[in-house]
């Protein structure tokens, strides 16, 4: 990597730095200005922090097949557990 | 192969690019299987606010939502280190990596320290399940069992991942460890991970307390 390829890729890191912190500070004023669907933003929030840091910090778009596949497959596994679940839940309730 | 790589290279691989691909990928399937792990968590506790929506707010209100901010911004900034460190690798930058790394273990020292005033002021308010629990809400305690639980587990997974990055900042920085080698870049996926777990524990417990 060239020195200024270094600066181009840190100066993108830091800009998903700040979008993060925003989200970060997004989240707690919504927490704390609204009642209706305030935690259900929040946790949108939340998720698609998880999505920048898999896709940039971890480079997971950048990733082989492989791996995409491996963490598609969890991902579709954890999805399906809580849908199941919460519906399981539902019809109890 | 160039000569960094070869001295990179461990048995019984003999391509420096299959190694750096299997260690990737062995890293991604242990994560894969931690996702599951915190994923079962994440799901008792939706089922259980779900059962207890009140409790559970009456309860999330009470965490200190400062300690959780702080340390939300300490894991970000450990993450933003953290990259930058693997950048700075392939740029064949021995000190500069080694700054940054001890950098990321410091923001996580950090994150320890904070949590450890943290549990201090929990302990004080009495917010630990048992006979005399402070809000007479029973299923309030339900949540700070699911808060104590995760957040210990948590930290313990922090604190590994600390011991890792500390350690590769010692061997990068005296030059036992070449900067290509893979430990490097699994190191870095295992703490955006640690990062993305208390990403997703942050609003579930400091922020479900409502308006």
């Amino acid at each position: 990597m060239s020195e200024s390829g270094f600066w181009r890729a840190a100066i993108k890191d830091g800009a998903l730095w700040l979008a993060l912190l925003a989200l970060v500070a997004i989240s707690i004023f919504v927490a704390k200005s609204t009642r209706a669907y305030g935690f259900e933003i929040d946790l949108a929030c939340a998720v698609l922090q998880v999505g920048l840091i898999g896709a940039f910090f971890m480079q997971l778009g950048a990733a082989r097949p492989l791996i995409l596949l491996t963490a598609a497959s969890a991902t579709a596994f954890l999805l399906s557990m809580f849908v199941l679940s919460l519906n399981d839940l539902f019809t109890r309730l | 192969m160039s000569d960094a790589e070869t001295a990179a290279l461990r048995e019984p691989w003999i391509r420096y690019t299959e190694q750096r691909d299997v260690a990737r990928f062995g890293m991604w399937i242990f994560i894969v299987s931690e996702v599951l792990f915190f994923g079962a968590f994440f799901l008792a506790f939706t089922y259980l606010r779900i059962l207890h929506t009140e409790a559970f707010e009456t309860a999330s209100s009470r965490t200190g939502l400062a300690y959780g901010a702080t340390n939300t911004v300490l894991l970000l900034t450990s993450s933003f280190t953290m990259s930058l460190a693997v950048r700075g690798s392939a740029l064949g930058r021995h000190q500069l990596t080694t700054v940054l790394l001890g950098i990321t273990a410091a923001l996580g020292s950090a994150f320890l320290v904070v949590k450890g005033f943290e549990y201090r002021d929990d302990l004080d308010k009495g917010l630990w399940p048992g006979p005399s629990f402070p809000i007479k809400v029973a299923a309030a305690q339900l949540f700070f069992s699911a808060y104590w639980i995760i957040t210990i587990i948590h930290v313990i997974h922090l604190t590994i991942g600390i011991g890792v990055i500390a350690r590769l900042a010692q061997a990068i920085g005296r030059r036992r460890l070449p900067l290509v080698s893979p430990q490097l870049e699994i190191a870095a996926l295992y703490w955006s991970f640690v990062d993305i777990v208390w990403v997703m524990l942050f609003p579930i417990i400091y922020l479900g307390g409502g308006a």
